[in-house]
């Protein structure tokens, strides 16, 4: 679900989070008890995965040092938690459940989980209403930041599909034609002011079709699908790892910065 | 579970390394008499795995993996040096580091121990 926050991880002009290389480490932690031996005990329900973003910016112009400075002030160090998006990850919760109810369905849809021999774990969305339907996510992402969403589609015959990415700014569609088994994707900048993002699946009147594997990432293409569940690229509480940083301009829309972002999440 | 594979069908690159940790303890007597024994209940072995030139869906998959596993869970591990197969493995200190390169090739770093 959508949350309002404070503060938001700047984007960069294009709509970007991160400039490559980007350095991620993740460890669980939680109550444990190591014997002399090497036996271990874990305590799994008090466990929690901490996430370690190292961004490496190198060509930041004025516009973008203005507005990361403006972000880090507000940030004040590590003092100040921020809503950021996982530069390497897949923005939406349970990509591998379309059943469950982050996915809103709106006319007659039905969705079944199916196992697909070329998708994988899959789902076959019907619609039997003479209306179009669509199954769809509402998610707290917007912020200035380009999206891509896609999604695995495959039918035996052409059916009439449309891919949907709105926000309160307008929206950005694409309408296909499924047949055998193929990725589609649609990419959105959304504005500086859109603070949530709706991704939809809309199916035409009286149609049926396997989808599998939906993902909604920043960038300007699709990239290999990363399966979510209730956890997802979203970090509703991210942090800064460092009191200090440092400013290195080479030339004019030429500015270095370097940044540590953590989470801390079930 | 499994520990997943890449797309060549293998587990693991050849910068691998696998190691057996083994402590004795010893002890002690009066008149400088001394045993000592092998201090064990899991079998010391430990693979660590680096991997270079990791297309982005191997990436995910190894992410996906390390991170879906419970605090503790463990899997099932095939020692790459023997074919022997391990049922009872754990990701050493819940560790993964991954690193996305400015050519969107990946570089991944675990460590798997036997915990049987």
């Amino acid at each position: 679900m959508p949350v309002d926050p404070l503060l938001v991880f700047p984007a960069s002009d294009a709509g970007f989070l991160a400039q490559f290389p980007v350095e991620y480490e993740s460890q669980r932690r939680g109550p444990h008890n190591v014997f002399r031996g090497g036996a271990a005990i874990f305590s799994p329900a008090e466990s929690r995965l901490k996430s370690r973003w190292a961004l490496s910016f190198g060509h930041l112009s004025n516009g973008e040092r203005d507005r990361m400075e403006e972000f880090l002030a507000l940030a004040e160090g590590e003092g100040k938690s921020f809503l950021f998006f996982d530069p390497l990850g897949n923005l939406l919760q349970h990509s591998m459940d379309l059943e469950n109810p982050v996915w809103v369905r709106s006319g007659a849809v039905d969705v079944a989980a199916f196992e697909d021999p070329q998708l994988g774990a899959a789902f076959v969305l019907t619609n039997s209403g003479t209306g179009w339907g669509s199954l769809e996510q509402t998610i707290s992402f917007g912020h200035g930041f380009l999206g891509c969403f896609s999604l695995g589609l495959k039918w035996d015959s052409p059916v009439q599909v449309r891919l949907r990415i709105a926000d309160a700014d307008g929206q950005s569609e694409l309408a296909t034609s499924a047949m055998e088994s193929r990725r589609a994707a649609i990419k959105r900048k959304a504005a500086a002011t859109v603070a949530s993002s709706t991704v939809s699946i809309q199916l035409a009147p009286n149609s049926q079709i396997i989808v599998a594997a939906p993902q909604l990432e920043i960038g300007a293409q699709a990239s290999a699908y990363f399966p979510t569940g209730q956890r997802s690229g979203v970090v509703e509480k991210a942090y800064l790892r460092q009191d200090s940083y440092r400013w290195t301009s080479l030339a004019p829309h030429a500015h270095r910065l370097e940044l540590i972002v953590e989470s801390d999440r079930s | 579970m499994q520990f997943p594979q890449l797309d060549t069908a293998v587990s693991v690159q050849y910068s691998a390394a696998k190691e057996r940790k083994v402590r004795h303890r010893a002890h002690h007597f009066l008149g400088d008499g001394r045993q000592s024994h092998v201090e064990a209940t899991s079998s010391g072995l430990i693979w660590r795995l680096r991997y270079e030139s990791l297309n982005n869906a191997e990436a995910n998959r190894l992410r996906h993996f390390c991170e879906s596993l419970h605090f503790g869970q463990t899997f099932i591990f095939i020692d790459p040096w023997t074919g022997d197969t391990f049922a009872n493995c754990r990701l050493r200190n819940s560790a993964f580091a991954l690193e996305a390169g400015a050519s969107r090739t990946y570089r991944a770093q675990l460590e798997v121990e036997d915990a049987s």
